[in-house]
């Protein structure tokens, strides 16, 4: 119950008064923050540098968020151009180079509201599939903003009002003979007046549940002719008398498009995540509402068992999504030193991994921004509450860069390639060997204390991956047998194959934070609560999924209570650290932007200061033009 | 039957006998065909007049040897049929009067005695139910008062040219949504325009000003009746929010039922007139569900009789109210009420907030709006910040407390009375739930016939996308839930008004199982349905992110539900402490009945020492019946199980309170059971119902569809309970693709129909 002379004072901004009821969650912290902050960053140099860069740029007015809920379409594009442009001199400025330190840092400070990102796309897809003398040409061109590059595979961010260049995907024909989809660079407006080039028609798509910092658009080709060298020929060139001749292996092109969607995990869709979660947190250990004992104060709702079940499993999620993704990096990386010495061997795999992590975390990750938005209450539905603008826009990753059902299906159809493989005692890549390995024992546990013992739950997370991919197999097999055609089969077996591909990809997620929890320091109480996490992640997984595993009887139905008691006592225990895990994400107030989530939880001096500033407390016309008239009952003029 | 041409046949009446201008073939054609419907018709309206008369007889003295009735239903379904057969004889006789069918005078007499009967049947129907049932919540038409109204416009001659007309409108305003719609759907002013493009101002004023019209239009037809204004609405604003919205439902209906008679004169003309515009000021900044602890104070100062309204703090600002932030010069402020020195609780008081005419703030008054949200941008959600206003000690509601001239309070006699409001609007969100998953499912289904994408087959053209079974598993069962939630919203209103009838006369036994399968379904279909919602939207891809889709606007409009009037998980927890109640009432040796009655099944396998879990149920998973019979064990098990472990916290010397708190996950999900298992019964029940073979036939897919998807989204449950003696989600999974693949499973559904 904050005094509204309190206010007064938090508009002075006092430094250290920080809301009581937040401050005493951080009292009782069972690990050091900071040291959880830098883990997360890969060492406390990495974070002094993404602080630097964070500073930076919050400290610079153009960049400034705080209008942002305010704005319309136009008013987010223009600003999103304009922090573009200021971008490059800042960059400048502060000695930023892309290949430096600070560059992954950026667009997290700018909280992804900055336009031309598919002009870097644009440039990526000429550096990967141009010959060396397009390369030559067009990226000075590109780096120097001489043009502005879009690609238009099918979203066409930027054609619609900014794109001077653009990667047009077509189906090449030569002498009437079609050679499938191939990339050229087609120019859409005049660089001298913007205008668009004969033969080009293109606008904007319109309004959209976020991204209006972007200007999707359409674009319509009539009879618009570019010069041969415009077809990016890295892999595919086409000679002057029509003569179609390939060149090199275009595995490193899936490659590219596997490393596009690793790399949207982690700014797009984990970054959303952790700060719902962060706000979320914050709110609900500020906001009070009902009692749990007679005669006390409104208690926390943090402290009710329904608010830890709704909010906590995604916290645990945040983290072992994070330890996924470092674990898809490496992967990564050392899978391009591999390609680079021509060795594709890993590619499948990759490809495999990438395409259903990419589906699994993203709608996870939504589903989860979701959860904390409402569990906000009302509070949450205002768009200074920063929940609605992270839910829109992290929805939006369920379809680009792959549909994500599209995507689980490939990822299924590997697992069923290695499994009959693996069947036929052939070798397959490490994270599916152990589909090789089919037991059909029973779960070992005998009391709920098992169940935080990560060799039971992982088993089991194993025993349902293997059931599910060995089922849908057979069944596939038994379709093919009885005569039914290969594609009807599949088909037949999709709504299947998508839950193998999940459980495949949520059982090395389970492993691989298990892993990770065992190679941390000791020190500091971090081991022991990211075990916690690992375990509260696992037996969430369970808990929500309980038929998964009781369906052959692997895990018995008291077992299943047991699950549900060690679950239920893990949120009281996470519980009690839940502000501290949220504050290591280390959000800066300013890139949450919202009245709910500050660090200092003056929650409801900030949203009512805020809401104040809003445009649509300027006198509004529809007083005088509707309302007085129908209070004078004088309407019928209208 | 009619007088004039009682033995007519299509040959009598057919221009031989030399009528004045000769009809082509094809009008004679059109005629006979007219004239046999027209007989048809209005013989069973005659039917149905004979019918009711003689069983609103037998009601009539049923009612004097106060037995209970025993033909409302049937009467009112005949009325309803009646008057909907008598409007298209209406439309019919015009028709053949353009015709020139040479006895259509007489033809017309004789439907105009026809609806001059029914219509006083009606009033008999009327005044022998509804004289017992007219909840004060929820009135029906209030006729008398149209009719005064009619009757004043008829003398002052600015409306109908004569009696017989305004009785025919009369009886139009019976003829809920279907005429309403048409009503709106042909009037040039309400043509949505692209509100995709517009602003947030702008889509405020827009919405002022279609709601401005809206009063207008409500004035011209006569409507009252709220549920007849709640179509009117949905119908006029296209489903989006109106700042006028709770000068009609909350304001409007605080006022009616919480005044006393001389408040009630001074202000109802002024709502009903709109001479002011209110809204209802309940949440605070700071306080939501939890009503006890709202801070706002209204002190009452005797040496001047007036209250003195306060927020003492920030957290009291009264915060979100619709209509509050600009359109509203009115507020019933709920806020704690201080005389004589001691708190006395919440109470409501009436209180101006701007000044009539120039629409200022008043002085001590600070109001705005609350800024921009997810959605609801033509409603100017507010926020209101009272310092020391004061207001007479009349504008305290006073009904049922009461402060006197010198400060001693009156107590209320019961204020149970206020649950039927909150009932009725938790009935009409899920209703919402149906209809704004219908719309998305629409869209998406539409869509994904058209759109074509992939091979199936290689070298074949990209298919529709409605023929991946991935797809199908993603819509149709939000398909067949979106009609399960239809006949559930159905249920639970027509429940309402039959209980509400009780409430009026003070019977309030199933008072507590309405409330409290009201609070759960409202959690249950508004959760489902939001979820629904964002699946269709993405099953739609890329282009469903666009607003240009709808479905954007379906979700932001319809998803703020699960919060408002009542908390989602707060709700279920309201169930569930109902479902505890009433699992003490069995093992106590009582019996319960309604929708919880299978609990009494656990004390009778209690006597025969065996443990439900234990028992073998066969499930036939083709068959409705037997899969309602899953869900009730189903349900039975988690409600048993969660009171266990309520018990045994209980046991660990915890205070009830704590003990609650940490069941709290258990509860709900006992609660989600049992809701589910009210669903899939109500769904299976109305499959009985349905007279059509062939809608029959494919509702009876659907309500398979619905109860097996939920068994394969919740076979852990389904396990744990033996209710499947092997591999249950495999088998229903299987099930479940082959009825998905029934061939023209799609075609048949009249989804447009609840468009």
């Amino acid at each position: 119950m904050a005094l509204l002379e309190a206010s007064k004072s938090w508009q002075g901004s006092a430094p250290g008064s920080v809301n009581p009821d937040l401050a005493s969650e951080r009292q009782t912290a069972s690990f050091c923050v900071e040291r959880l902050t830098a883990l997360l960053d890969g060492g406390a140099e990495q974070t002094r540098i993404r602080r630097a860069v964070v500073d930076a740029i919050e400290s610079d007015p153009v960049f400034s968020r705080e209008n942002q809920y305010f704005q319309t379409q136009n008013e987010r594009y223009e600003a999103a151009v304009r922090k573009a442009v200021h971008l490059q001199k800042k960059m400048h400025e502060m000695g930023w180079t892309e290949n430096g330190p600070e560059y992954k840092y950026i667009y997290r400070a700018l909280s992804g509201d900055v336009a031309f990102l598919l002009h870097r796309v644009f440039m990526r897809s000429i550096s990967v599939l141009g010959s060396d003398k397009q390369i030559a040409k067009w990226i000075p061109l590109a780096t120097q903003h001489k043009l502005i590059g879009s690609y238009a595979q099918t979203e066409l961010g930027h054609v619609g009002r900014s794109a001077t260049h653009t990667v047009v995907f077509a189906q090449l024909y030569i002498h009437g003979k079609c050679y499938g989809i191939h990339p050229f660079i087609v120019q859409i407006r005049s660089l001298q007046d913007h205008s668009l080039c004969p033969g080009i028609t293109a606008g904007d798509i319109g309004p959209k549940m976020n991204f209006e910092h972007i200007d999707n658009g359409y674009l319509l080709l009539r009879n618009v002719r570019v010069p041969r060298e415009n077809m990016l020929s890295k892999f595919c060139e086409v000679r002057p008398d029509g003569t179609y001749v390939r060149q090199g292996s275009q595995k490193i092109n899936y490659f590219t498009m596997t490393t596009v969607r690793i790399s949207l995990i982690s700014d797009e869709v984990l970054t959303p995540l952790m700060k719902a979660c962060t706000i979320a947190i914050r709110y609900s250990v500020v906001r009070r509402q009902s009692k749990l004992k007679p005669g006390e104060q409104e208690a926390k709702i943090l402290d009710y068992q329904t608010q830890q079940e709704k909010l906590l499993p995604q916290l645990a999620a945040a983290y072992a999504f994070y330890f996924t993704n470092d674990y898809l990096q490496e992967l990564f990386n050392r899978g391009y030193r591999e390609i680079q010495r021509k060795n594709f061997d890993m590619l499948p795999e990759l490809h495999a991994l990438s395409s259903g992590f990419k589906a699994v975390i993203t709608q996870h990750c939504t589903a989860g921004v979701e959860i904390c938005l409402r569990a906000c209450g009302g509070h949450g539905y205002s768009l200074l509450s920063g929940l609605p603008s992270l839910y829109t826009k992290i929805l939006a990753s369920c379809i680009y860069e792959g549909e994500n059902t599209i995507l689980l299906l490939q990822t299924a159809r590997f697992l069923i390639k290695c499994f009959m493989a693996a069947s036929a005692g052939q070798p397959v890549p490490p994270s599916v060997t152990y589909l090789a390995a089919v037991k059909h024992g029973k779960c070992p546990a005998k009391n709920k204390l098992d169940f935080l013992s990560p060799d039971i739950y992982i088993e089991a997370y194993q025993h349902v991956a293997v059931r599910l991919t060995s089922n849908t197999a057979a069944k596939l097999q038994d379709l093919i047998q009885s005569g039914v055609k290969k594609h009807d089969a599949w088909n037949q077996c999709t709504v299947q194959l998508v839950q193998a591909a999940k459980a495949h990809c949520h059982y090395i997620a389970v492993k691989n934070f298990a892993e990770t929890v065992e190679k941390l320091e000791t020190k500091a109480g971090i081991q022991k609560i990211m075990k916690h996490l690992c375990d509260l992640f696992a037996l969430h997984g369970i808990f929500s999924n309980t038929g998964a595993f009781l369906h052959d009887g692997y895990t018995s139905a008291a077992q299943m209570d047991m699950v549900t008691a060690s679950y239920l006592d893990l949120l009281a225990v996470i519980r009690k650290d839940a502000v501290p895990l949220v504050d290591a994400f280390d959000f800066t107030d300013k890139s949450l932007n919202s009245a709910l989530g500050s660090y200092d939880g003056h929650v409801y001096q900030r949203l009512y200061e805020w809401a104040q500033r809003s445009p649509t407390n300027q006198m509004s016309p529809a007083y005088e033009r509707y309302l007085k008239p129908l209070l004078h009952n004088t309407l019928s003029k209208l | 039957m009619f007088k004039g041409v009682a033995k007519s046949s299509p040959s009598r009446s057919s221009p031989s006998r030399g009528s004045p201008a000769k009809p082509s073939k094809s009008s004679t054609n059109e005629l006979a065909v007219l004239i046999s419907r027209m007989q048809t018709n209005a013989d069973q309206v005659e039917k149905d007049i004979l019918e009711t008369q003689s069983r609103l007889k037998q009601d009539s003295s049923n009612h004097q040897k106060n037995k209970a009735f025993e033909f409302q239903t049937e009467n009112a379904r005949n009325l309803k049929e009646a008057e909907t057969l008598l409007k298209d004889l209406f439309l019919d006789v015009d028709r053949a009067k353009r015709l020139r069918h040479p006895q259509a005078p007489e033809i017309e007499k004789d439907i105009q005695q026809l609806h001059d009967r029914v219509t006083q049947l009606c009033a008999e129907y009327r005044a022998l139910y509804e004289q017992l049932n007219v909840p004060e919540v929820g009135p029906r038409v209030d006729w008398a008062r149209i009719l005064d109204q009619k009757m004043k416009q008829v003398n002052a001659g600015q409306y109908g040219p004569g009696m017989s007309e305004l009785e025919k409108q009369i009886a139009e305003h019976n003829i809920l949504q279907k005429e309403i719609e048409a009503l709106v759907l042909n009037d040039p002013d309400f043509q949505h325009e692209d509100l995709n493009f517009l602003s947030r101002s702008q889509r405020y004023e827009q919405a002022i000003r279609k709601s401005s019209l809206m009063v207008m239009k409500l004035r011209e037809y006569g409507i009252a009746d709220p549920e007849e204004i709640y179509w009117f609405k949905r119908t006029c604003l296209g489903n989006y929010p109106e700042p006028l919205g709770l000068h009609f439902s909350m304001f409007h209906k605080t006022i009616e039922t919480q005044t006393t008679a001389a408040q009630k004169e001074k202000w109802l003309p002024l709502v009903r007139g709109v001479k002011i515009i209110g809204t209802y000021a309940q949440t605070e900044m700071g306080h939501g569900t939890h009503l006890r602890g709202l801070e706002t104070t209204a002190t009452y100062d005797p040496s001047t009789q007036e209250f003195i309204l306060n927020s003492p703090t920030v957290t009291s600002i009264k915060w979100w109210p619709g209509g509050l932030g600009k359109t509203s010069n009115h507020a019933i402020v709920l806020a704690q009420l201080y005389t004589q020195g001691q708190c006395k609780g919440l109470h409501a008081f009436i209180v101006p907030i701007r000044q009539l005419g120039t629409h200022e703030p008043l002085p001590g008054i600070t109001v705005g709006d609350i800024g921009p949200k997810f959605g609801y941008d033509e409603m100017d959600n507010g926020y209101l910040k009272m310092d020391n206003f004061r207001i007479p000690r009349e504008n305290m509601l006073m009904k049922y407390a009461q402060v006197e001239p010198d400060g001693t309070y009156v107590k209320p006699v019961s204020d149970k009375l206020t649950y039927g409001t909150m009932v009725f609007i938790r009935s009409l969100i899920v209703g919402d739930s149906a209809r704004s998953l219908s719309r998305a499912c629409t869209i998406a289904i539409r869509y994904s016939a058209v759109r074509h994408q992939s091979e199936l087959k290689p070298g074949e053209p990209e298919p529709q996308i409605l023929d991946y079974q991935t797809q199908q598993y993603k819509l149709f069962p939000l398909l067949a839930t979106a009609y399960a939630f239809h006949f559930v919203g159905a249920y639970i209103k027509d429940t309402y008004h039959r209980i509400s009838g009780d409430i009026s006369t003070g019977d309030l036994t199933e008072l507590p199982e309405l409330h409290a399968l009201t609070a759960g379904l409202k959690a249950f279909t508004s959760w489902t349905a939001n979820a629904g919602i964002e699946e269709c939207r993405m099953a739609c891809g890329g282009h469903g992110y666009s607003r240009c889709s709808g479905i954007p606007d379906i979700y932001v409009t319809f998803t703020p539900s699960c919060t408002y009037e009542g908390e989602n998980t707060v709700m279920m927890l309201q169930t569930a402490r109902f479902l505890m109640k009433s699992y003490t009432q069995v093992t106590s040796g009582q019996q319960v009945t309604g929708m919880v009655s299978y609990l009494n099944d656990l004390s009778r396998q209690r006597i025969q020492p065996q443990h439900v879990a234990a028992r073998t149920v066969t499930v036939r998973i083709n068959d409705p019946s037997s899969l309602v019979e899953a869900y009730k064990s189903r349900a039975a098990r988690l409600v048993e199980s969660a009171a266990k472990n309520l018990q045994a916290e209980l046991n660990h010397r915890r205070s009830k309170e704590d003990a609650w708190n940490r069941t709290s996950v258990d509860l709900v999900r006992a609660s989600e059971a049992h809701c589910h298992y009210v669903i899939v019964k109500l769904f299976t029940a109305k499959l009985a119902e349905v007279g059509d073979a062939a809608v029959r036939a494919v509702l009876t897919e659907l309500c398979l569809l619905y109860a097996l998807f939920g068994i394969s989204r919740n076979a852990g449950d389904f396990l744990q309970v033996s209710a499947f003696s092997r591999s249950p989600s495999l088998k229903a999974a299987s099930l479940l693709a082959n009825v998905l693949q029934m061939p023209g499973c799609m075609d048949v559904i009249p989804i447009s129909s609840w468009l």
